[in-house]
């Protein structure tokens, strides 16, 4: 079963990073809300596991998502749903999955067929973000910022997914859930302003012994000195950034971090 | 052993090369290894970032056959430890050992930030190392664990 949700799990990442290298407004939400389906699968298959009294972990290989064209991304989650269709047991929840991914399997072939091929840039390295102007200093910034950012989305959404899978408090498992829905819509902006900026990439793994412990209160106060630290990095890049649009976003995402502390001090209590 | 990439190490990070970017990107050697020799851990107790490096060792001929490293930590780790492990892979331990040694001493004059950062990489390297002399004495631990001396936790001083 861990295999399975290993293979759903970088399944889920592929769609994701496809919908953020794509430049097709259209395109990418429809595979933006794909993505969100497939998360919604792995959080059922982990209930699964888990009521199976079985484990699960977050391991994955090695993902190559740098494609140089719209019809090379299809094709290449084309073959990736088509191969993971045979790991699927004969369950209800497993039904639902196929037909789902069939849907999206045919969304795509329809898009080969509708769309017209475009280049990829979102793994060209330029570092130049569209209609800005960024000195190297503000664009080395803002770099860094979207690297570390991008993990960090992705490790909270999954720690905290694994905290909700495994508490039988309904508040604490409220609570998770809007940290995840907020890290979900995080990871979608910086994921979008780094393939803007040519410098896209799949997260590294997240270990297991970021998620598997039992020393939740250790979590939460590290957690939150994150968020102060996250709140603090993004008030710098503001100031660095001398550019009215980003500096109100930043500020937007600092405010958001500030709700964020203010959740996990309520899972302390 | 190519001491240009030693050099390199003393390149402010938040100077973002092309060199740099790449192992950004694309962090070498990254990755959990199941049939490692020895795994070790250079953690920093105070934030609870670690780094994590596991490594497969020729006995016979002190050869490291193979190693990668996971990490929860920053960009200086990262890419520290992407530069590290490329630099050292299919070397003899005894290079390594002293790659790492030299690194170390050329980091005095790097932020402390960084400092701090690839200083938990070569400590979990080190940690490794132990970890498979402790295995061949016959002792069967999950892993080798060493404590960083400083914090990651240097806001503050980084970068002036």
């Amino acid at each position: 079963m861990n295999s399975l949700y290993q293979a759903k799990h970088e399944l889920w990442l592929k769609v994701l990073f496809t919908s953020f290298a794509l430049s097709d407004e259209q395109v990418k939400s429809t595979l933006y809300d794909f993505s969100q389906i497939l998360f919604r699968h792995l959080k059922w298959i982990s209930n699964e596991i888990k009521d199976q009294a079985l484990e699960y972990n977050y391991d994955k290989g090695e993902i190559d998502i740098q494609k140089s064209s719209n019809f090379e991304f299809f094709n290449y989650l084309i073959n990736e749903l088509n191969s993971i269709n045979s790991m699927y047991l004969d369950t209800p929840l497993f039904e639902r999955i196929k037909t789902d991914e069939a849907f999206i399997l045919k969304t795509l072939q329809i898009l080969l067929k509708t769309t017209q091929d475009t280049k990829i840039t979102a793994f060209n390295k330029e570092r130049i973000y569209p209609n800005k102007v960024l000195d190297k200093t503000q664009t080395d910034a803002l770099t860094i910022f979207l690297f570390e950012e991008v993990y960090k989305e992705y490790e909270l959404i999954l720690i905290y997914s694994y905290m909700q899978n495994y508490t039988n408090d309904i508040t604490q498992y409220n609570v998770y859930q809007d940290l995840i829905d907020e890290s979900h819509y995080h990871l979608k902006s910086f994921g979008n302003m780094m393939s803007k900026m040519g410098i896209l990439a799949i997260p590294r793994l997240v270990h297991e012994h970021l998620y598997k412990r039992d020393d939740i209160q250790k979590f939460l106060v590290d957690g939150i000195a994150e968020e102060e630290g996250a709140k603090e990095e993004c008030r710098k890049l503001s100031e660095a950034v001398n550019d009215e649009e980003l500096s109100h976003f930043f500020n937007f995402i600092n405010f958001q971090e500030s709700w964020h502390i203010e959740l996990m001090k309520k899972l302390l209590k | 052993m190519d001491n240009s990439k030693i050099e390199l190490e003393k390149n402010d990070i938040k100077d973002v090369s092309a060199e740099v970017l790449e192992h950004m990107m694309n962090p070498k050697n990254y990755g959990k290894m199941e049939d490692a020799d020895g795994v070790g851990m250079g953690v920093d107790d105070k934030t609870g970032e670690f780094v994590i490096f596991y490594i497969k060792v020729d006995t016979d001929t002190e050869m490291i056959k193979d190693l990668s490293f996971v990490a929860n930590g920053c960009q200086d780790t990262i890419v520290s430890g992407s530069l590290f492990s490329e630099m050292v892979n299919g070397d003899s331990v005894a290079n390594a050992t002293m790659a790492a040694k030299l690194m170390s001493e050329k980091l005095v004059n790097a932020p402390k930030k960084q400092q701090v950062c690839a200083n938990m990489v070569l400590i979990a390297f080190e940690a490794s190392l132990r970890h498979v002399e402790e295995k061949m004495s016959g002792k069967d631990e999950e892993m080798y664990v060493l404590k960083t001396n400083e914090s990651c936790e240097v806001e503050g001083e980084e970068n002036e």
